[in-house]
């Protein structure tokens, strides 16, 4: 029982990790990233070439990959999302066509089969009397530490606040002096690099395939709609609540926990179509 | 144009025995190139039950659910209930429709983003639900669904007359789709699609349309899903990814949204013979696709249909144009 | 910044503006001299908010130039322009509604390097607005359309602008709130900042202002002083409705 409270704080912290990026991205740039869930995937990609093949030690090899793909993920909003101009259909195409082009190569490069990745911490240690693995400990500990980041750095840092200001409102902040294309950029990035370290630890739980990147996009999508698209505070809870059917709910009802999920987000979204502290994403948008 | 002047109801007549001579000598081709046009009418469906749920402005990632449905359902049906093909195709297609119904009236509250996504999360519960359960066959599916009974002079044991099935299927698909576009229900469709609360102050109770193009579209990818899962003997959850339903997206964007019926048969052809010679290659099919997507948003937006008339613009004026 | 009183500080020669096949401002040319506050006049519609806009920098020009003291500042980013000194203050205020008051204005100070002159900003905004001193914790989103009027204006103040462009500041306010907000506009003009703003309440506007030009249907059709514009009857019957 202990066992799966930890894997539920564990699993819950990474999902928070995985749905702020993905919500940061969607508060920014008004649509959602398609390809999030493959640049979660492309990131423990990333991680498995720098620490098993380069044999680079852990922390060195989750930074680069960090950077990486995080440095990707600006350039497809740089270069490509941006020529669309924000509008919706041909942006979610451009995003599913990054989709496949990210999966594919995952393929071409790194074959169909399921891998492990490498723990960062292993063994074992007790916490009033429990033994608990080390490797799961570790892994909350840094979804803590990068979640408190984050957060400081969007409420008080200036470049944080500059994010925040154009995501409430993208002109406005324009006539502040605020580049916005160069912040949509950044908060790709930082949006992907969320999801890489998100895959990183949990695809290290649990395994790593070319097509991980689906459920990951599944999870967060349902993570930032029952938290309401933009909030980061929302996604916290969502979080939470959706970790809680992915741990407990996958012991004690077994493999039908996924319609768990979906069938807690339905009801919120049926008494509150814009999530639990949403506020429309598109009257934002307008002007 | 003599053709012109014929009315409506002669130009249907003579389209369908065109359409039937041409399906007739599809079915002599050789059998490669006969499995080809069976994907190219099933994805040309699907692209234009898509790009109908596109008309009252909705983005719809979730087209591999009701595949998914469709297919197991005739599965179940022909397997478990020992049910007649033609009967088991009519069923599943409804059972389609059904859960549109229940699902739409939900989902379609939302819009835009939220639509969008949660469409996308839809299939993918329900693959992993069916993925889940014994009586569906968990992880493996379900096989050896049997060789439905001759239809009059269809014989579903050859290619030949699965591919007469699946074309019958397009037509009926297409011909409905058009129909639909021309009428007063294309009109409200595409008031709602370019402004729901617009529509609404014309007093077009907008939902009501909504959900019905949501039904509707369901019902033809159910009826394309449950034949092909019984053209293809098995159903399983592996089959029904993501990609499914980014197919759908691919032909009718690669033939160009503009149009219901050309645009999914050009860009479903495209998608085909690309696929046919990609699919052995693991990884290849992905990224081509990803890239052919990347490159029809920012090279040709409006998709192959556009071609003709960029092509056009090149002749001098006063070129017959309609000859073409 | 050793621009002589009576020198042209902006000067818009001959601006066009289009969305598609419409075009919104068929050439329009206009002067803002160092230290004066020129209005825009018109009714809804005769294209004084897309002019403004226009060269914010917010919608691309067709055609025409921008200047702004003697450097051309057309076809620049937003965030440039705000660089050179030019604020627009938006219409309907557009602050940033999940900050707070005091958040929205160090934002207006984004550009303003070093803690001590972003407070001394700040107490200079609020010696204009002293409303606001009780206001700072306080959600933007939740106050007042008077409030966020003056949090808008101060916003822009943030960043001690040498040309602040206004874009009807009286939008939807009460008569005595309007008066509240004119009488910044004097001090704000004390201060030495020129000011470019645009109004339908043209009694009002010329009330405060030095020069006045008249838009109609996506053109100017009369210039000159506040006064002469005030006192014309022929003027006032035809184009501002008094």
């Amino acid at each position: 029982m202990f066992d799966i409270f930890i894997f539920w704080i564990t699993l819950s912290l990474n999902y928070v990790l995985l749905a702020t990026g993905l919500t940061l991205t969607v508060s920014v740039m008004r649509v959602v990233n398609l390809a999030h869930g493959n640049f979660y995937m492309a990131g423990a990609y990333a991680f498995l070439v720098f620490s098993e093949r380069a044999g680079l030690p852990y922390g060195l090899a989750l930074l680069l990959s960090v950077l990486l793909v995080g440095a990707l993920g600006m350039l497809v909003e740089a270069k490509l999302y941006r020529r669309l101009g924000g509008r919706i259909e041909p942006s979610i195409i451009c995003m599913s066509g990054m989709l496949l082009v990210l999966e594919g190569l995952a393929v071409l490069l790194f074959g169909p089969d399921i891998r492990g990745l490498p723990a960062m911490l292993k063994g074992t240690t007790t916490i009033g009397g429990t033994v608990v693995s080390m490797e799961r400990l570790s892994v909350a500990a840094l979804a803590l530490v990068v979640i408190a980041g984050l957060f400081c750095f969007l409420k008080y840092s200036r470049l944080g606040r500059s994010i925040r200001a154009t995501a409430q409102d993208r002109e406005a902040a324009s006539l502040m002096g605020v580049n916005v294309n160069l912040i949509s950029s950044l908060s790709m990035g930082i949006g992907t690099a969320m999801a890489v370290i998100a895959g990183i630890q949990i695809t290290a739980v649990y395994h790593l395939s070319p097509y991980v990147g689906i459920s990951a996009l599944c999870t967060s999508i349902l993570i930032i709609t029952m938290g309401g698209m933009g909030s980061i505070v929302g996604a916290f809870i969502a979080a939470f609540i959706i970790g809680l059917s992915d741990s407990f709910g996958a012991s004690f009802i077994g493999r039908y926990h996924h319609l768990l999920s979906f069938g807690t987000v339905m009801i919120i979204l049926l008494f509150k179509p814009t999530g639990l502290l949403g506020t429309t994403v598109e009257a934002k948008g307008k002007g | 144009m003599h053709i012109a002047r014929i009315n409506s109801a002669g130009k249907v007549l003579l389209a369908i025995v065109l359409l039937g001579l041409l399906a007739f000598a599809l079915g002599f081709l050789p059998n490669r190139w006969q499995q080809i046009c069976i994907m190219w009418a099933i994805w040309s469906t699907v692209g234009m039950s898509w790009l109908v749920i596109l008309r009252v402005g909705e983005f719809s990632v979730g087209q591999a659910g009701f595949l998914c449905i469709g297919g197991y359902s005739a599965a179940v049906l022909m397997l478990k209930f020992n049910c007649p093909f033609w009967l088991a195709l009519i069923v599943s297609a409804a059972t389609c429709a059904f859960v549109a119904l229940v699902v739409g009236v939900i989902i379609l509250r939302l819009k835009g983003l939220y639509f969008l996504v949660i469409s996308l999360v839809f299939a993918e519960i329900v693959r992993l639900t069916i993925a889940a359960s014994d009586y569906l066959g968990a992880s493996e599916g379900l096989f050896g669904i049997p060789i439905p009974n001759n239809l009059w002079f269809i014989k579903f044991s050859t290619k030949q007359g699965w591919l007469y099935l699946f074309i019958f299927i397009l037509a009926l698909a297409g011909f409905t789709f058009r129909r639909m576009e021309k009428s007063r229900i294309g009109r409200i469709y595409s008031y709602i699609g370019a402004s729901p609360d617009l529509a609404q102050s014309f007093g077009i109770y907008y939902m009501k349309y909504r959900v019905q193009a949501f039904v509707i579209s369901a019902f033809f990818t159910g009826l394309v899903g449950a034949a092909m899962g019984v053209y293809l003997g098995a159903v399983g959850p592996e089959g029904y990814t993501f990609y499914y339903s980014l197919i759908a997206q691919i032909v009718a964007i690669l033939g160009g949204v503009g149009s219901i019926v050309l645009g999914p048969l050009l860009g479903s052809a495209l998608y085909t013979v690309f696929d046919e010679y990609l699919v052995y290659v693991p990884g290849a099919r992905s990224l081509i696709m990803g890239g052919l997507l990347l490159t029809v948003i920012f090279f040709l937006p409006e998709g192959l249909v556009s071609v003709r008339r960029k092509f056009l613009n090149k002749f001098p004026r006063g070129f017959p144009r309609k000859f073409i | 910044m050793d621009v002589k009183e009576g020198h042209v500080f902006l000067e818009i020669r001959n601006m066009k503006v289009g969305y598609g096949a419409v075009e919104v401002l068929k050439g329009i040319s206009l002067q803002v001299e160092k230290g004066k506050v020129v209005c825009l006049l018109g009714a809804n519609g005769a294209g004084k908010s897309t002019a403004l806009r226009a060269l914010s920098g917010l919608v691309p020009l067709t055609s025409g130039e921008v200047l702004f003291d003697g450097q051309r500042i057309d076809g620049l980013q937003p965030h440039h322009i705000v660089r050179k000194g030019v604020i627009h203050v938006p219409e309907e205020r557009r602050l940033f509604p999940e900050m707070g008051v005091q958040e929205n204005l160090e934002m207006g100070a984004y550009l303003v390097k070093g803690h001590g002159k972003v407070k001394e900003s700040l107490e200079e905004v609020l010696t204009i607005f002293p409303r606001l001193k009780q206001k700072l914790k306080q959600q933007a989103g939740t106050l007042s359309g008077g409030e966020q009027q003056m949090a808008a204006i101060g916003r822009a103040l943030m960043s001690r602008p040498r040309l602040l462009v206004m874009d009807e500041p009286t939008l939807g306010l009460s008569p005595l709130l309007c008066e509240t907000v004119m009488e910044s506009i004097v001090q704000i003009k004390q201060r030495g900042t020129s000011l470019l703003l645009s109004e339908q309440n043209s009694e009002l506007a010329l009330d405060v202002s030095d020069e006045g030009y008249i838009m109609r249907l996506g053109e100017i059709v009369l210039h000159g002083t506040s006064q002469q514009l005030a006192t014309d009857d022929g003027v006032r019957k035809a184009y501002l409705g008094m």
